[in-house]
């Protein structure tokens, strides 16, 4: 031990920045202790929020669907609806129903539907809320995703493409929570 | 086994190669100089999305609105630049520090588009420590020109035990926030990290991806997802034991993290490229008998 030697203030050097980095990082714990409605994450310091969460049995997701002249909605190929990665546009899309922009957010969608050649028969987008019950969607295997019930948010046409016919809201509603309500 | 002077009661901190804090940061540099070379494109295309989208986080916080997308596009090119030359370990005293408010600032500017990604706190905060250590004392153009080949010292074994603290303190909030969430220690039963992925699993289903396979077949065995729960709590609250105890369960604690990363990918698909390279724990090992092996041959 003795043969080891340090540059004068090395080892006070060494001890600040451990400090400081592991001090950095553990500061963000304290978020735990506010209220949940002033709990703030960041990066690149983070309390993981994500595992705060309290998991039901049922999950309410915000996305969007393509209606055809039929009426019938269609799922969008994730091309069109994702600019970065899968969370970003929904962390996106949610911001902008909680902000009042989700019809702006419609119309952005619907400009990019019309200039997709495979997306001919699409004539109207329309943001949805779906309520999902994990065990229906998970238990039953593959390709079995479905919404148990569906209200719709906001909803832009395609330019230059005939609209569905018009139904009341009540039969929408009950269209909405039918099976064929989303084809995958 | 030497012990570095006055710190001894802190952590079981040796003397260690100048060759294993060089490796770690050609490891490190390289990774960063891949990982956001094939980001470049989607980088260019997050910063001209709607300004609506744009929500600041950590030292982005200074700014009111987005910079000109042009001004984002420069100072990504200045780190992935900064990065080879951190990598190269040249001038590392100016490009080191340089390098580490670089990727700081354009990770927290990627991240200020859109929801706060995770994946990437470990990579700056190893960044930051090996920017402010003696890194390139070995393995470098620098060390290169100088023809000296320095002894072993406390000093670099103290950046690598900082660098193997940085996940332990990671995982540790995460423990921390699982048993945080309204139901407490009843995470340990399974049931909230089975619907995290089911959760997840059908956003990805209605944003046109796919449930993983693996996500169906476990989904129905409770029993699994408690084994599993109760084995994450243990890894990630006991990290910082790990990490204090000795470095034979130190290293079995970051294999242990390692697969559980990749347990993740299969189940989830969610990518955590930097744990799942296996750089994020590469500071346990003795890295530089890679070397070694690599001068037999």
């Amino acid at each position: 031990m003795n043969d080891v030697s340090w540059v004068p203030g090395e080892r006070r050097r060494i001890a600040t920045l451990g400090a400081a980095v592991l001090g950095a990082m553990l500061y963000p714990v304290l978020q735990n202790l506010r209220p949940r409605k002033e709990q703030v994450d960041g990066f690149p310091l983070s309390y993981y929020p994500m595992f705060r969460q309290l998991r039901k049995q049922t999950v309410r997701i915000i996305h969007v669907l393509g209606t055809d002249v039929a009426g019938d909605r269609h799922r969008l190929p994730t091309e069109i609806l994702v600019e970065d990665a899968i969370n970003t546009t929904r962390h996106q899309l949610n911001r902008a129903v909680r902000e009042g922009r989700a019809a702006e957010y419609a119309v952005t969608l619907a400009k990019k539907v019309a200039s997709a050649p495979a997306l001919g028969h699409i004539v109207r987008v329309d943001i949805v809320r779906g309520r999902f019950d994990l065990d229906v969607c998970l238990l039953a295997g593959p390709g079995q995703i479905r919404p148990t019930d569906i209200v719709e948010v906001a909803s832009a046409p395609v330019a230059d493409r005939p609209q569905p016919p018009v139904v009341e809201d009540d039969d929408a509603g009950d269209q909405a929570s039918s099976d064929s309500e989303v084809v995958s | 086994m030497k012990r570095g002077p006055g710190l001894k009661h802190l952590a079981p901190v040796t003397s260690a190669p100048a060759a294993r804090l060089g490796m770690s940061r050609l490891l490190v540099g390289g990774f960063t100089l891949a990982y956001l070379g094939l980001q470049r494109k989607t980088l260019r295309r997050v910063v001209r999305t709607h300004t609506e989208h744009f929500a600041p986080v950590g030292p982005v916080k200074i700014l009111r609105r987005p910079m000109r997308p042009q001004t984002a596009d420069a100072l990504n090119d200045a780190t992935l630049v900064s990065a080879a030359l951190f990598t190269l370990g040249v001038g590392h005293r100016l490009t080191g520090p340089l390098h580490s408010a670089l990727l700081t600032w354009t990770t927290s500017y990627r991240n200020s588009w859109s929801m706060i990604y995770h994946t990437d706190n470990t990579l700056v905060a190893h960044t930051v420590v090996l920017a402010a250590s003696p890194a390139a004392d070995a393995l470098s153009l620098s060390a290169l020109r100088r023809g000296t080949k320095p002894a072993d010292h406390p000093r670099y074994a103290w950046a690598l035990q900082l660098m193997n603290a940085v996940p332990a303190v990671a995982y540790l909030l995460a423990g921390i926030a699982k048993l945080a969430q309204p139901r407490g220690w009843t995470w340990a039963r399974g049931d909230a990290m089975r619907r995290q992925v089911a959760i997840d699993g059908i956003r990805k289903e209605v944003y046109g991806s796919r449930v993983a396979p693996a996500a169906y077949a476990l989904y129905p065995h409770r029993r699994l997802w408690t084994a599993a729960a109760i084995g994450t709590l243990v890894l990630e609250l006991g990290a910082p034991v790990a990490l204090v105890l000795n470095r034979r369960l130190g290293r079995l604690w970051a294999l242990s993290m390692f697969g559980m990363h990749w347990g993740v990918e299969i189940v989830m698909g969610i990518h955590f490229p930097y744990q799942l390279s296996g750089i994020s724990f590469a500071a346990w090992f003795d890295l530089e008998r890679v070397l070694r092996i690599v001068r037999r041959r």
